[in-house]
């Protein structure tokens, strides 16, 4: 049924397109090429701080690590502020490794074998593929993190370094095809402060079915490599 | 139940009746007025904040309908584009000429698969072909997860508006609703009305083997189908369950990844006023081999249902371009008074009056475009730039054309047009109506004592009073004086 379908659809398309329609006035006006928003200086520093102010005035949180020992420390106190026994997801796998040792109630996310309610996990950390600074925003694809990890726990723990900031997202789209040039992941999600609603009333509630939390926790570039 | 700007229970047949009586009702709904003004004037203050950030909006308009057109004129190149590339990434891709081909396409898959319940996450494609209907008759059972449609669900509701689909409800409605649905504690604080949604839906997620989910874009370059969300049920659509399906209308199609860079900011601001929404996902298939999860299998429906015919008028083709924002039902005052439910279509609001008669016929619809001021605020505010107001004065035309107006509609034409080519016609009319309008008053007939069809314009109006003496006559006297 289907290939007859195809043929059928793609046929009457092609029918429908041989009129052809009028050209609109607007297209011949002149476009200005260019950015579409004002972008912060392609520097390091300047990402970092817009990243900062544009996350937080969404309701996520940042803190930026001097060194991987202040990370271990940071993380500890993360941790122990979470409820009793409660577990952390972790869906980095062995690149996190360095990070994560030591701290017990990390369980890594692996639906199939393992007997932990991953479900009622406390949080979930993940990596990233880039930072957007112009909009707060933090790019994860499923071939670095999978899907679960970044979207089911209720704290999403963003672990990101300093070179993953990018000015635009029109720079993090680039890069992930710049970075998987044969078959990009089979998801990719750009994520914009906690998950949230205004289906109420337009009244402003977080963590609607995503994550109620989402803390990004910056590195030294290349501390994770 | 309580609730305002409802469709009324009573089934008026044909649908421009319906439209008549359920406008009638929904416009003279004071609580209703309200509802809608608070939550459209909190869009407007973001609206314009969000269209801010834009170095030149007009500009980014211009952009983005440059590229659709792009996408529209040459769709069969990009769909054949997109298919290729799912294939590579290890989807399968349907092709649904109806909404019944495309419900047996989605029963079949899931029919296949054992499914006993589905999470689906908000698609208007759904809504149009009625989805979750087919999927009770089937003993599947359809689970909404967005909120909104979760409320609509419990309800029994159809979406008030294909954005925000429970606009027009109260806190005091929802809370009555999941007292009367859920038998919980009753609340009328939002927040904890979503968290008892997100605590019932949870189970559905983990435990679902199918996600069903629509798509804002289909992505020709890279063949993966890019989904807009805030709450994150579509992200858990497509994360948990073992199959996920989408099904997406033809004209959807983006050319290259790159232009996302536009339209997530783009419908993010005409949307819902936000700069970008926070969810905007690319998926483009099942799990690939390294991958720690993510669904088994991935399809994608791509279905005509009477698109086609949209593109086969060339004057209207454009109407293809829509990326369903919303904003200009948002701006429309024929929305705004009426409300969304009276439309009585899938598509509300502007756009809906312009597609409608499209996928479903003029002759039944046409009297959508005929419920319009022609403002143009809705062609104004398009972010791809669709000619909206002047498509509704071309199927008012078309309709005309084809003999589907009324008699009534062409008497008074005919009579309007004898009155205008003549002199004496003219002088002759405006003498009666100044006579006439004597007795009018004299005998309370503009208290609505006039006879149908006449009263559908005398009910809600008063007549203006005809000058004593006319324009020609003063000239007359006066003019040669200037
Ligand atoms: S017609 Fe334009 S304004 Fe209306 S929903 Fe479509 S894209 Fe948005």
């Amino acid at each position: 049924m289907s290939d007859a379908s195809r043929e059928a659809i793609l046929n009457c398309v092609r029918r429908a397109l041989s009129a052809p329609s009028e050209k609109p006035a607007w297209l011949g006006h002149p476009e200005t090429p260019g950015p579409f928003f004002s972008l912060p200086e392609p520097t390091i520093s300047a990402c970092r701080d817009r990243f900062r102010e544009e996350l937080t005035s969404l309701f996520g949180e940042f803190h930026e690590a001097k060194s991987m020992a202040d990370a271990r420390t940071w993380l500890a106190t993360f941790s122990q502020s979470l409820p009793p026994s409660s577990k952390i997801l972790s869906a980095g796998g062995a690149s996190l490794d360095p990070l994560l040792t030591g701290l017990e109630n990390i369980v890594p996310i692996n639906p199939a074998g393992s007997s932990v309610d991953w479900a009622k996990a406390a949080a979930g950390i993940t990596l990233c593929e880039s930072l957007v600074a112009e909009s707060g925003t933090i790019a994860v694809s499923a071939a670095q993190t999978g899907r679960a990890g970044s979207i089911l726990p209720p704290i999403h723990l963003v672990v990101a370094t300093a070179d993953q900031l990018v000015p635009d997202l029109d720079t993090s789209l680039a890069r992930l095809r710049e970075r998987y040039p044969d078959a990009l992941p089979s998801t990719m999600s750009w994520i914009t402060g906690p998950s949230r609603t205004g289906d109420i009333e337009k009244i402003l509630v977080l963590g609607a079915h995503g994550p109620k939390r989402l803390l990004v926790l910056l590195l030294p570039a290349g501390s994770l490599d | 139940m309580s609730g305002t700007g409802h469709a009324s229970l009573t089934i008026i047949e044909p649908p421009a009746e319906q439209f008549q009586h359920d406008a009638h009702d929904v416009a003279g709904d004071l609580t209703h007025r309200r509802v809608l003004r608070k939550a459209l004037g909190s869009y407007d203050a973001a609206f314009k904040k969000a269209k801010g950030r834009f170095l030149d909006h007009d500009d980014a308009k211009r952009r983005a309908a440059r590229i659709k057109r792009d996408a529209v004129e040459h769709l069969s190149d990009y769909l054949e584009e997109f298919e290729r590339n799912v294939h590579r990434n290890g989807g399968q891709v349907h092709w649904a000429q109806t909404a019944d081909e495309a419900t047996q396409i989605i029963l079949s898959i899931a029919k296949n698969a054992g499914v006993t319940h589905v999470v689906k996450s908000k698609s208007m494609a759904t809504e149009e072909i009625h989805l979750n209907d087919s999927f009770e008759k089937a003993g599947i059972e359809p689970i909404e997860t967005d909120l909104g449609e979760y409320i609509c669900q419990l309800r029994g509701e159809p979406p008030y508006h294909f954005v925000t689909p429970v606009m027009h409800l109260t806190k005091r409605d929802i809370a009555d609703t999941f007292e009367e649905k859920l038998h919980i504690e009753r609340t009328e604080v939002a927040e904890e009305l979503t968290m008892i949604a997100r605590e019932k839906l949870r189970d559905a997620f983990t435990t679902s083997l199918m996600g069903v989910t629509g798509g804002n874009f289909l992505v020709a370059d890279v063949g993966m189908i890019a989904i807009t969300e805030n709450e994150g049920n579509a992200r858990l659509c497509f994360s948990l369950p073992d199959i996920h399906v989408a099904l997406v209308g033809i004209e959807k199609v983006l050319p290259r990844m790159a232009d996302l860079a536009l339209f997530w900011p783009l419908l993010a601001t005409s949307g819902t006023g936000q700069h970008l929404t926070c969810y905007n996902s690319l998926i483009g298939g099942p799990r690939q081999g390294a991958e720690t999860d993510g669904p088994r299998e991935f399809h994608v429906i791509l279905m005509d249902n009477g698109r086609t015919r949209l593109l086969a008028d060339p004057e209207q083709r454009d109407a293809a371009q829509c990326i369903r924002c919303g904003a200009c039902l948002n701006v429309c005052p024929i929305f705004k008074n009426v409300g969304g439910h009276t439309y009585g279509t899938t598509y509300q609001g502007p756009i809906g009056a312009v597609i409608t008669p499209h996928l479903r016929g003029l002759k039944e619809w046409k009297h959508l475009p005929y419920a319009s001021s022609l403002c143009g605020n809705c062609t104004e505010v398009c972010p791809v730039k669709i000619d909206i107001h002047h498509h509704l004065l071309h199927h008012r035309r078309n309709a005309v054309a084809q003999g589907l107006n009324t008699w009534t509609e062409r008497l008074s034409f005919q009579m309007w047009r004898l009155g205008m080519k003549s002199v004496l016609a003219y002088r002759l009319v405006g003498a009666m109506s100044r006579i006439g309008q004597f007795f009018y008053r004299l005998f309370w007939l503009d208290q609505g004592w006039l006879p149908t069809p006449i009263d559908g314009w005398t009910k809600s109006r008063d007549l203006p009073e005809i000058a004593s003496q006319s324009f020609r006559d003063w000239w007359r006297k006066e003019g040669s004086s200037l």
